[in-house]
């Protein structure tokens, strides 16, 4: 069993975090008398890249160092560009925003990047 | 072993002066216009009216500095990735100044500015390439696919006259930050171990 520095689990905890913000924003992004459905489907968007860039910061996780570095820019991106276009709430979207920088930074630290080359049991 | 070359920073001013002297003469020409209105009016107008002399100098300008500030990526290091770029980043830059010199009643005019936006987002890609490949520089490589994916949520969520403003943003910042890492010593694999 490999031990996953606190860094890494920080990142667990932040995707997931980020994950059920984002979940809240798209159910809070409802309108039934428009009848939108897309706004609520771009809220999820989202939630599905969180919740999967926090999985993985897993032990048994996948992805290369790399890809996890691209997948925490997408989910910041995304977060930015569906806020942009309105799908969400701006708070909301701040929130992720600053979410999704602290999980590049955490993804793109160099313990994270040995953990993820030598320690995790898959890559 | 991942070996490189450094003393790029010459060429790393020249990308930052591009960038910057690009975006102070296109706030001047903004500024001095009275009819333009941010997110209203195109780029395109303000090239055509009288403050345009502004923005057209700041396109050449900035388009000659970027071919030759782009020298450096092409010759600094060996690798293929970055050599990409250098090459897109010279030959986006060089049509630049196309854009600037042919009046944009002329058809070479938009020819150049759909290749110079053709180019940049090749050498953007590129430059994700060579940051991500062998996990040479995380960070920069990561700021890159941000400004990517916010560009492509500009398209959907503002009209053409905003999204081109938000696209110009990108595009400064991009090559700013680019040359403010050329002008620090780059991370390598062996520094990070």
């Amino acid at each position: 069993m490999t031990v996953r520095p606190m860094i890494v689990k920080a990142g667990f905890g932040f995707g997931i975090i980020g994950g059920l913000i984002a979940v809240i924003a798209a159910i809070m992004a409802f309108a039934p008398e428009s009848m939108t459905a897309a706004n609520m489907g771009l809220g999820f968007l989202v939630a599905v890249i969180f919740f999967a860039l926090g999985g993985m910061f897993m032990t048994n996780g996948p992805g290369s160092w790399g890809i996890v570095v691209f997948m925490a820019a997408l989910a910041t991106g995304t977060a930015v560009a569906v806020t942009m276009y309105g799908s969400i709430d701006v708070w909301f979207g701040i929130i992720l925003a600053v979410i999704g920088i602290i999980e590049i930074v955490i993804a793109a630290n160099s313990q994270t990047g040995r953990w993820i080359r030598t320690d995790r049991l898959t890559n | 072993m991942i070996s490189e070359k450094k003393g790029g920073a010459a060429f790393a001013i020249l990308g930052l002066m591009a960038a910057s002297l690009f975006f102070v003469l296109m706030i001047l020409a903004i500024a001095d216009s009275s009819g333009w209105v941010l997110g209203e009016d195109l780029i395109r107008t303000l090239a055509e009216s009288d403050s345009g002399v502004y923005l057209n100098s700041g396109i050449a300008l900035g388009g000659i500095l970027l071919a030759f500030g782009s020298i450096g990526m092409v010759f600094n290091g060996g690798r293929h990735g970055k050599t990409a770029e250098g090459v897109l980043l010279m030959i986006s830059g060089i049509l630049f100044v196309w854009v600037a010199f042919f009046e944009p009643e002329n058809l070479v005019h938009d020819a150049a500015a759909i290749l110079v936006f053709i180019t940049f987002v090749l050498a953007m890609v590129t430059s994700i390439y060579d940051d991500f490949m062998d996990n040479r520089s995380m960070m920069f490589g990561a700021f890159t696919v941000f400004l990517m994916i916010v560009s492509i949520g500009a398209y959907f969520a503002y009209d053409v006259a905003m999204y081109q403003m938000v696209w110009i943003i990108a595009a400064v910042v991009w090559i700013i930050a680019r040359n403010a890492k050329g002008l620090m010593n780059e991370p390598t694999i062996n520094k990070r171990k």
